[in-house]
């Protein structure tokens, strides 16, 4: 899970899957998706215990971005 | 169900990440709440086997990574309002260490890994006031619900 400059950089690493073109994404898409409670509430008492409710909305942004293909959703 | 020790333990180690920049050892936790280190031990293991991003380094008990952070280095380095000491854990997580620092300016500096060219991004809260270069994207290697199956986020 890592930055790079540009999409085009992305495949010039070694370490890149070349299956994994769908993996990629705007900056801003990620800052969404990592946005929702379960990563803005990580600081309070009982959010060991409400994480899993706090997960629900991850679904909802990933569609809303449009990131919908098999690299976030498992296939059917 | 986790217990109460557990979650405690969780917070504890999160927010001594946030103070300090690394993670605290299990003899810290053991003090922190006045149990036996052995206890403490164990409620650092079983608060990183429950939450989502934590882990210990391989066959230790300390602390790797406590999502946003890593406590060892990486090549996320992070600068909360001017002061740099942090590191983030990758290239995703480091879009959420601005909601446990509310009203602080976040600057992440890492490396394009395949050229080394400069990556800087600035967040304040619901802000992201900066993307160097503007064509930056983030990249996973494994599609989001096979995460659990890697030990590590492909630093």
């Amino acid at each position: 899970m890592n930055l790079f400059a540009c999409e085009d950089n992305v495949f010039k690493w070694s370490q890149t899957d070349p299956e994994s073109k769908d993996g990629i994404r705007p900056l801003e898409d990620w800052a969404a998706v990592f946005s929702i409670d379960m990563f803005r509430r990580r600081l309070e008492p009982d959010y060991l215990s409400k994480m899993a409710d706090y997960r629900k909305d991850m679904a909802k942004v990933l569609t809303e971005r449009g990131m919908t293909g098999p690299w976030f959703f498992m296939p059917r | 169900m986790v217990s109460d020790l557990v979650q405690r333990t969780y917070t504890y180690v999160l927010q001594h990440m946030i103070d300090h920049g690394f993670a605290p050892h299990y003899t810290d936790i053991a003090v922190e709440f006045d149990i036996s280190t052995e206890e403490a031990r164990l409620a650092l293991n079983e608060a990183a086997e429950f939450a989502v991003g934590c882990w210990t380094s391989p066959g230790t008990d300390q602390v790797g990574s406590w999502a946003p952070f890593n406590s060892t280095p990486t090549h996320y380095r992070v600068s909360i309002d001017g002061e740099r000491k942090w590191f983030g854990q990758c290239g995703l997580e480091i879009n959420a260490i601005r909601w446990l620092v509310p009203g602080k300016e976040v600057l992440v500096e890492t490396r394009d890994l395949a050229t080394a060219e400069p990556i800087r991004v600035r967040y304040k809260d619901e802000e992201i006031l900066e993307i160097f270069p503007e064509t930056v994207v983030g990249h996973i290697n494994h599609p989001m619900w096979k995460w659990g199956q890697y030990p590590s986020p492909d630093n």
